[in-house]
C-alpha cells in the first residue's frame, strides 16, 4: 500500500474560504447521480451520504473515548436519594439487569429528569485526551422531542388505516 | 398422526413466560412469548431442538402486553405463517392500536414496553394477511373437531375490558407530553385467560389476570355462561400473587391435586414471595415452579466491576436460568408425566 | 502471507449524514438547547466555528455538527455517544419535519494497528492483488479501494466498504462502512428507530472483513 499523509488542522477565522466552496479538493470526482435537487446541480456538490474530507470536516474533538460496557435504562421506581432502573446492555447482549443508582450520581440540570418511565444512556470505558486516559463512568439522559400534535393525529390516521386493512375474525 | 404426545411445556427464565401447548397431529399452540439468556425466542429454541417445524404452530395467543409476557412474540408470528394471532378484546380500542401502530410514540428505544413488540406483530400479520382475532368472555378462540381440541377465552368481560379501556386513555400521549416508556397497566384484570380442552383433558392458563373490587377471577367463576370447568393442569396467574389469588379458584375450576406451575418474576418485588409459596402448598402438593430465584451478577473486569461499583448501590441480572417444566399426556395410563428441565423445580 | 492485525481499532468515529435542504442558519447550539436536545450548559460552552446562512460547524464535548445547504453531517469518536448523536438526528428532524431528505448515511471509520510493514503491505495484497500491475507500474501499491453491495432490506441505497492507508499512525488501515439509504422523504426516525441492531450489524461486517483479512 502507498500511505498518502493528510494534516488535520482545525479552523482559524483566517482560513474561512470566502466562496464556501472553494474547499472542495480537486480529487473529489464524484458527480452527483439521480439528484432531485436542482440547487445541488448547481453548486456540483456531491450528494453521497459518506463523510466529506472537507477543510471543515477535519474539525476534530479533543477527546475520544472508548466503552467497556454501555446500557440503555429506564426508571422503574424513584426514591429519596435513589432510583432503580431496568438496564439493557447495548454492547455485549449480555442479559438484562437491575440496578439501583444514587441520585447524587447525576448532574444537577439533569435531576428534574428522574422519573418512572425515563430513559437514559449508562457508560463505563475510557476517555483520552492530550495523550492522558481516564476512566469515566457517565449517566446520560436521553433527550427527545415533546410529543407533537401532529405526530398524534399522523399517528391516528395510521392506526385507522391499519384497523381497517386487518383480517379480523368474529 | 404425530407421534408426538399431548404436552404442555411452561417455560419461566425470571423474566417473562411462554407456552406451548401440542393439541395432537403435530399442531402446536403458544401463549405468550420470552427470551433465553442468549436473547433467543425460548419458543422458537425449544421447537426446533425437537424437530418441530414452526409452520406447525395454529395459534399464537398475547394475554396482555405486557413487555414480560410478549418479548419475540413477532418473532413467533413471523414464522408461524398460518396462525392465528389472538389478544385481549380490551386492547382493541383506537388510543392502543395508534399506540401500538406508531411504535409507542416513542423513538428507538430498547427498553421496549410490549407496545413495539406489537407494532411488529400488526405490521406482519398486515403484511400477510393473516388472520387476527380479539379474545373475550367465554369465546370459542380455537376449535379442531378432529382432534377433539377446543380452545375458549374466558376473559376480559364487558365491565373488565370498560374498565381496561379507561386505564389504556388514561396512558395516552398528550401533547407536549415527554416521552417516556409506558408504565404497566395495573391492576391486570384484562389479561386473557385461557381454557384448553382435549378429549377429556383440561388446562386452565392464568395469564397475569389479578382480583380486584370482585373483577377478575370473581367474574369468571361467577360467569353463568361458562363452561364447566375441572382442569387438570393450572399455569398460576401473576407470578404467584396474593392479589392474583381467590379460593375459589382451587375449589371451583381445578381439579384436586391440580398440577400448578408458577413462573417467577425477578424485578423490582420479586414474586413469588415465601408467603405466596406456602399459599399456593396449601391448595395442591404438586406445585412447580419454572426457575429458582436465583439472581445473579455478571462476572466483570476488575475495571468494570470498579466503575459499576463507584456508581450504583446495586446491581444484579434479572434474567434466572430458563426452566421448563414439561407435561406429557401418557393416553394408556391417562395420567400426565412431568418433567423438569433447567432449574425447575418441584415446591 | 501473514496478517496479524489486531482485531480491535485504536480509533473509531461514527459519523451521520443527512442529504436534503437545510437553512444552515438555524442550526445554532442555542437553537437545540431551548429545543431541550441538549443542556443549557453545553450549549453555553459550545465552540461555533461558523454560522451563517451558507454554513454552520460547531462542536460540543461530545460531537461535531457541520450543516450546508445540502448536507447535514453529525460526527463523535466517543463511543459513548453514538446512540446520542443518533438521538439528536431524529429530534433534529421529528421536530423540523417539514425538511426533505432523500438521503441518510450511517458511516463507521476505523483505524487499526497493522503492527508492522509487511503486514501493513500483506492487508493490500490481499484486497488488491498486484500482479495484475506489475508490467504496468513501479511499485504498484494501494491507495484507497471501495467495494459495494446491495442493501439486504427493501430500503434503497447501498452498503459500501472503503479500505486505505490509515492516517493516526504509522503502519495504519482505515476501513470505513457507509450504511447508504435513499428515497423521497426518507423518515430519520423510522430508519433510525433500528439503530441497536443498525449499528451491531455494521461493526460486525467490519469486524468480519477483520476476521477474513487475518483468514486469508
Amino acid at each position: 500500500m502507498k500511505r498518502e499523509t493528510t494534516s488535520t488542522t482545525t479552523i482559524e477565522d483566517s482560513m474561512i474560504p470566502q466562496n464556501v466552496f472553494d474547499f472542495q479538493k480537486s480529487n473529489e470526482t464524484a458527480e452527483p447521480k439521480n439528484s432531485n435537487n436542482s440547487s445541488n446541480q448547481e453548486l456540483h456538490l456531491p450528494t453521497y451520504s459518506f463523510p466529506l474530507d472537507s477543510l471543515f470536516s477535519q474539525v476534530r474533538l479533543e477527546t475520544s473515548a472508548f466503552s467497556l460496557e454501555k446500557w440503555e435504562g429506564c426508571i422503574t421506581e424513584v426514591q429519596d436519594d435513589t432510583f432503580t432502573a431496568t438496564l439493557v446492555d447495548l454492547k455485549a447482549n449480555n442479559s438484562d439487569e437491575e440496578a439501583v443508582f444514587f441520585i447524587n450520581e447525576i448532574s444537577l440540570e439533569e435531576r428534574k429528569m428522574i422519573v418512572e418511565g425515563a430513559l437514559f444512556y449508562w457508560n463505563i470505558g475510557y476517555e483520552i485526551r492530550n495523550g492522558q486516559r481516564r476512566s469515566v463512568s457517565e449517566i446520560r439522559f436521553r433527550r427527545l422531542p415533546k410529543i407533537s400534535k401532529r405526530e398524534i393525529d399522523l399517528g391516528k390516521k395510521r392506526a385507522h388505516l391499519l384497523k381497517s386493512m386487518l383480517n379480523i375474525l368474529e | 398422526m404425530s407421534h408426538f404426545p399431548l404436552e404442555v411445556s411452561i417455560f419461566g427464565p425470571g423474566y417473562g413466560e411462554c407456552i406451548l401447548i401440542h393439541i395432537g397431529a403435530n399442531k402446536w399452540v403458544v401463549i405468550d412469548s420470552c427470551l433465553n439468556s442468549k436473547k433467543e425466542s425460548v419458543a422458537l429454541h425449544y421447537l426446533n431442538e425437537i424437530g418441530v417445524p414452526f409452520v406447525n404452530i395454529v395459534q399464537v395467543i398475547a394475554t396482555h402486553w405486557h413487555d414480560d409476557h410478549i418479548r419475540g412474540l413477532a418473532q413467533i408470528v413471523q414464522e408461524a405463517k398460518h396462525c392465528i394471532f389472538t389478544f385481549s378484546s380490551a386492547l382493541s380500542c383506537d388510543e392502543f392500536f395508534t399506540l401500538a401502530a406508531n411504535n409507542g410514540l416513542n423513538i428507538s428505544t430498547t427498553t421496549t414496553s410490549g407496545i413495539q413488540e406489537f407494532h411488529k406483530i400488526l405490521d406482519i400479520i398486515n403484511l400477510r394477511g393473516s388472520k387476527l382475532q380479539f379474545a373475550d368472555e367465554n369465546k370459542q378462540i380455537f376449535l379442531d373437531t378432529e382432534l377433539s381440541v377446543s380452545i375458549k377465552s374466558l376473559s376480559p368481560s364487558d365491565e373488565t375490558r370498560v374498565h381496561a379501556l379507561k386505564k389504556i386513555a388514561d396512558l395516552f400521549p398528550q401533547v407536549n407530553m415527554e416521552r417516556k416508556r409506558l408504565p404497566s397497566i395495573t391492576p391486570n384484570i384484562a389479561s386473557v385467560v385461557t381454557h384448553i380442552k382435549i378429549n377429556d383433558q383440561e388446562i386452565l392458563l392464568g395469564a397475569d389476570l389479578e382480583e380486584s373490587n370482585l373483577q377478575g377471577w370473581s367474574t369468571i367463576i361467577s360467569s353463568q355462561t361458562r363452561d364447566s370447568i375441572k382442569a387438570n393442569i393450572f399455569k398460576i396467574p401473576h407470578h404467584g400473587s396474593r392479589n392474583a389469588d381467590i379460593p375459589q379458584i382451587w375449589s371451583t375450576l381445578l381439579i384436586k391435586h391440580v398440577a400448578a406451575v408458577v413462573t417467577p418474576y425477578s424485578k423490582g418485588k420479586k414474586l413469588p414471595s415465601n408467603a405466596d409459596i406456602k399459599r399456593l402448598k396449601e391448595n395442591t402438593e404438586n406445585l412447580f415452579q419454572t426457575s429458582a430465584p436465583e439472581a445473579k451478577r455478571i462476572t466483570r473486569t476488575g475495571v468494570s466491576q470498579k466503575l459499576i461499583n463507584s456508581t450504583v448501590k446495586s446491581i444484579q441480572t434479572v434474567q434466572y436460568c430458563c426452566g421448563q417444566v414439561r407435561f406429557r399426556f401418557d393416553p394408556v395410563a391417562k395420567i400426565w408425566n412431568e418433567e423438569l428441565f433447567g432449574n425447575a423445580s418441584k415446591l | 502471507m501473514s496478517i496479524k492485525i489486531d482485531n480491535k481499532p485504536f480509533f473509531e468515529q461514527l459519523t451521520i449524514v443527512l442529504i436534503g435542504n437545510f437553512n444552515p442558519a438555524i442550526f445554532h447550539p442555542m437553537w437545540f438547547a431551548k429545543n431541550e436536545l441538549i443542556m443549557d450548559q453545553e450549549a453555553e460552552n459550545a465552540s461555533i466555528k461558523i454560522n451563517n446562512m451558507d454554513i454552520c460547524v460547531f462542536t460540543l464535548d461530545w460531537c461535531v455538527v457541520e450543516v450546508l445547504k445540502n448536507r447535514f453531517s453529525i460526527k463523535t469518536i466517543q463511543e459513548q455517544t453514538q446512540e446520542t448523536i443518533k438521538d439528536l438526528v431524529v429530534s433534529t428532524f421529528l421536530i423540523l419535519n417539514h425538511t426533505p431528505i432523500n438521503m441518510l448515511g450511517i458511516n463507521i471509520d476505523r483505524e487499526y494497528d497493522a503492527k508492522d510493514e509487511s503486514t501493513w503491505h500483506n492487508i493490500g495484497h490481499a484486497l488488491t492483488p498486484k500482479d495484475i500491475w506489475k508490467n504496468i507500474l513501479n511499485e504498484p501499491g494501494m491507495k484507497n479501494i471501495v467495494i459495494q453491495g446491495k442493501r439486504e432490506d427493501s430500503y434503497e441505497g447501498h452498503i459500501q466498504f472503503s479500505v486505505s492507508p490509515g492516517n493516526q499512525q504509522q503502519h495504519s488501515v482505515s476501513i470505513g462502512i457507509n450504511d447508504h439509504y435513499q428515497g423521497k422523504d426518507l423518515e430519520c426516525d423510522k430508519i433510525l428507530g433500528n439503530w441497536n441492531s443498525i449499528l451491531l450489524a455494521n461493526k460486525k461486517k467490519l469486524d468480519r472483513l477483520i476476521d477474513n483479512l487475518q483468514k486469508s
